[in-house]
């Protein structure tokens, strides 16, 4: 028979007694002390209880004094360090209980409160009284929350800023306040997509007082103000893409790294663009000229001042990088009569022009001669002059903010004087330390002359490429495990579909931002005054990247590119060739110009490899044990065991199902014999390898 | 009787690639073993010893890896070691050459009868030929053993008169040779289409001494240049043309 029936609460309640959870905080007092002992506690519970019935026999008792007398007990008894740790328990619980209590009491608002909470909204850079409508419009907007949720949680929101006393409050932390409370009510909500774009003090600490290291570049490692200001508005807008412009699974496979959306921090942006002196000329070029001057097409002074413009104007629009073609084609009618000094000074002042601002994009200028006779000489004339000025490199920026050289080989540049000397000399300017990147051009002439090339150029608009998603191909290949190699292309197709979605909901913007008047985009895609557009959306490229291929095939088959397997070179052929269908099946599906391109962007591979090390730490260093990064694009890895024969041998053969990709060869300078070496190496991966680019520097 | 081919030449090395081995082309080198002389500043001395202790490639290996990689080669460049020294070196030209490459011979001038061999089977695109001093006492010291001067000078004349390319190395011997001996070898070399001076190892004299030598004889040959820069031709043919920016 139960003796003590009844027991007072703290908050004055009286509920039944229950033997049953005096055992138990008798039983975890003796757990803190050894070990738990179920008789004992058993035993010490019905103790308890005795010198309840005891001592309360004509009233009803209070929980701390069940709570005293369980701690007599265990003392007499001889359990001291039992009865300590109850103590302390006890103790624990009741500060823990008067901290509820004075959250509790500050809580209840006041039932006159008439004070305006002030909420500073440091993004838009005002203030504003606190809404308790507005809270709740917003957060009912995106649709995954009730109205009447929403009302209730603005409610609960302001009851805990007023209890606060709080006067003012950033934006951050109202929206903070709200999303706990939306916890609280268990809201599906993704949190991770309402991350705004609060930037962290940290974070703008570093961008705006960095001591040398990373970020944009800029002279001694200082961060200029606007390129801090370029990076911290690129953090926000990359957060607003994430948060708001991609669909929610694209957003998390990139933050999971799955995939890698280049350019989150300009969603409003082209990924890379071309542009022809002549688009300036005619007045077709964005920032050139609001009115061509008469003369523009007779001076190539002004020419290079607008061209110089354009150019800058088009780098703020872009994402990668601006490609300027045709320039001494376009500059020999020009410079046709003009000596070598003439030369020499209009090339210095097209590479002082066409050189990139601090935390800028930088300009690939290429530099070929024309195949047109008559203009020949001029036209190698100048490349000639420039490729000098590049070298020489007297009063122009330093090298990595320079333009860079880019010019094409093929079989008529072993057969003219003119242009072989143009290769001669791109060459030794690769020894003096620049990279120069060499298209390599096989097969018949175009169809076309240059001339009728130029006389229809303003008809076509440029070529652009508007966007480009990498997709994380080694995390697949670890994830299904060695020899799966269908479950493997299975696994690709989710990947392209995912990025797919993601260039689709950028079209989009991008279509939005395009035909609004005043985008950012108009004057590149709408056209000036009635002409035709230079880049017409339709006409652009959106591009699937592949990086880590190396690894992939490491992961798939046992073997890196490099070793001498013919598996593993296999495979990743056929890899390349699956993805170019499936990216091509994809872009016909979404009625957009897709192609499989190779990432070469270092951070990429990088970026991707710390991601997927955090997704698998155990499994990441069993299979890269000394590696920071995969390997970029299709390329073998950087410290693979071959000569650079081998290693352009089993690169190569890979660009043949790729839309883009550069062979990189990387020389010490004296291995070399001069330029010869260099132009010998061009001529055999000319005529006997397939690769379309090769990028040349020594090291 | 049937007589039986000579066996192929020891493979001690085999460079995958040079773009130095013969100016303006991709070639592979092949390093024979042996030598007949013992060059005070040789940079490949453990090519000297006749006999393969430190092992050797075998020759099938080497040949295949030349096989597999022939696309991407204009040539291969058969150095030593002397590779005159060896019978073999003759079935080893005809070998590279049924691979559609070009050969490339590097000799030290000692063996003119093997020399005149390979230069009529026609198989060989060109000669390197090192010449280390004037014909005169001190060649014995540069090359570090007995040689016939003779047997050097008409290597010198074979290469002369043979119609197809070849290119004289004269490297600079300090404490060996001198300023005016350079230019008796370059006298010495007259007619030679390729002369390429090379600075001592050790960097002294280098380059803008040579560059001396070749101002002062370099017309006497058509080519003559200094390795590490090509770009500057002091040749009869070259000086006045330099493509250096």
């Amino acid at each position: 028979m139960r003796r003590v029936a009844l027991v007072r609460r703290r908050d004055g309640e009286t509920v039944a007694f229950e033997q049953q959870r005096v055992r138990d905080a008798v039983e975890r007092a003796l757990l803190a002390t050894g070990g738990p002992d179920r008789g004992l506690s058993e035993h010490v519970a019905a103790m308890v209880e005795l010198f309840l019935d005891k001592t309360y026999f004509d009233e009803i008792p209070t929980t701390d004094q069940v709570e005293d007398m369980v701690e007599k007990v265990l003392m007499d008894t001889g359990h001291a360090e039992a009865a300590k740790a109850f103590i302390l328990h006890r103790e624990r619980r009741r500060r823990m209980r008067e901290a509820r209590e004075a959250r509790d009491a500050r809580l209840q608002p006041t039932l006159f409160d008439n004070r305006v909470v002030v909420v500073d909204d440091a993004v838009e850079g005002r203030a504003a009284a606190f809404s308790r409508e507005r809270l709740a419009r917003t957060l009912s907007a995106d649709g995954s929350v009730t109205r009447a949720l929403a009302d209730d949680v603005a409610a609960a929101v302001e009851m805990r800023l007023r209890a606060g006393g709080v006067a003012r409050a950033p934006a951050a932390l109202v929206r903070a306040l709200a999303e706990a409370e939306l916890l609280e009510r268990s809201a599906a909500l993704d949190l991770r997509r309402r991350g705004g774009a609060v930037l962290a003090p940290e974070r703008l600490a570093a961008a705006l007082y960095r001591k040398g290291t990373g970020g944009p570049a800029a002279p001694g490692g200082a961060p200029f103000p606007a390129v801090a200001a370029t990076e911290l508005g690129g953090a926000a807008l990359r957060c607003h893409a994430l948060g708001e412009l991609l669909p929610a699974d694209v957003a998390r496979a990139h933050q999971d790294g799955d995939v890698h959306v280049h350019g989150l921090s300009l969603p409003a942006a082209l990924f890379s663009a071309s542009l022809s002196p002549r688009d300036v000329a005619e007045g077709n070029a964005p920032g050139a000229a609001s009115r061509v001057p008469a003369d523009a097409a007779r001076s190539a002074r002004r020419l290079t001042a607008m061209l110089g413009r354009s150019a800058r104007f088009l780098g703020a629009a872009v994402i990668d990088g601006v490609a300027v073609v045709d320039v001494p084609d376009a500059y020999a009618p020009l410079l046709a009569s003009a000596d070598r000094d003439a030369l020499a000074e209009e090339a210095w002042h097209l590479l002082l022009e066409c050189s990139a601002d601090v935390g800028g994009r930088r300009v690939a200028l290429d530099l070929s001669p024309v195949a047109d006779a008559g203009e020949e000489t001029a036209s190698a004339a100048f490349a000639t002059a420039l490729l000098r000025a590049h070298g020489r490199r007297e009063g122009l920026p330093g090298a990595d903010l320079l333009p860079l050289p880019v010019v094409t080989v093929s079989d008529r540049a072993f057969e003219s004087d003119a242009a072989r000397d143009v290769l001669r000399l791109a060459a030794d300017a690769v020894l003096r330390g620049s990279t120069v990147v060499f298209p390599l051009v096989r097969g018949a002439a175009p169809a076309a002359s240059p001339r009728d090339v130029r006389r229809g150029a303003s008809a076509r608009p440029a070529r652009a490429c508007a966007g480009r998603i990498t997709l994380n191909l080694p995390r697949l290949a670890r994830r299904v495990g060695r020899g799966r190699i269908e479950g493997f292309l299975r696994a690709c197709d989710r990947l392209v579909d995912l990025a797919a979605a993601g260039h689709q909901a950028r079209r989009e913007l991008l279509a939005q931002v395009a035909g609004a008047s005043g985008g950012c985009l108009a004057p590149l895609l709408r056209g000036p005054r009635g002409r035709t557009p230079l880049y017409d959306l339709a006409d652009a490229t959106w591009s699937f990247g592949v990086t880590g291929l190396n690894e992939t095939a490491q992961l798939l088959c046992g073997f890196e590119l490099h070793d001498d397997d013919e598996g593993a070179a296999r495979l990743a052929r056929r890899i390349a060739s699956y993805l170019a269908l499936r990216v091509r099946e994809a872009g016909a599906a979404g009625d957009f110009h897709a192609t499989l391109d190779s990432d070469d962007d270092a951070d990429t591979a990088q970026r991707l490899f710390a991601a997927d090390r955090l997704d698998a730490p155990a499994a990441m260093s069993d299979h890269f044990p000394d590696r920071s990064s995969y390997s970029p694009g299709v390329a073998v890895r950087e410290d693979a065991p071959v000569d650079l024969l081998a290693r352009i041998d089993h690169e190569e053969a890979l660009h043949a199902n790729l839309a883009t990709a550069t062979l990189r060869v990387r020389l010490a300078a004296g291995d070399t014999g001069g330029p010869d070496g260099i132009v010998a190496l061009l001529r055999k991966l000319l005529r006997a390898g397939a690769a379309e680019r090769v990028e040349v520097a020594t090291w | 009787m049937v007589r039986r081919a000579p066996p192929l030449p020891p493979v001690r090395g085999l460079q995958p690639m040079s773009l130095t081995a013969w100016e303006g082309r991709v070639t592979a080198v092949l390093q024979i073993q042996g030598c007949n002389f013992h060059c005070p500043d040789c940079p490949v001395p453990h090519l000297i010893a006749t006999s393969v202790e430190g092992g050797s490639i075998p020759i099938e290996s080497a040949l295949e890896a030349l096989y597999r990689r022939r696309r991407w080669l204009d040539a291969v460049v058969i150095a030593g070691g002397e590779p005159t020294l060896h019978e073999g070196t003759r079935e080893l030209v005809r070998l590279v050459r049924e691979f559609g490459l070009r050969v490339r011979l590097h000799t030290n001038g000692s063996n003119p009868l093997a020399l005149r061999e390979l230069l009529d089977t026609g198989e060989l695109a060109s000669v390197s030929m090192t010449v280390r001093g004037p014909l005169d006492p001190t060649y014995a010291v540069a090359v570090g053993a007995r040689v016939r001067l003779a047997n050097v000078y008409e290597c010198v004349e074979l290469l002369l008169r043979a119609p197809g390319e070849h290119e004289f190395r004269v490297p600079w011997l300090p404490q060996v040779v001198e300023h005016d001996q350079m230019v008796a070898v370059l006298r010495m070399l007259a007619g030679a289409r390729r002369v390429v001076l090379e600075p001592a190892r050790d960097g002294s004299p280098g380059v803008r001494t040579l560059q001396q030598v070749g101002r002062a004889a370099g017309t006497y040959v058509e080519s003559c240049v200094v390795a590490a820069r090509p770009g500057q031709d002091f040749g009869a043919r070259g000086r006045s043309r330099s493509v250096s920016p």
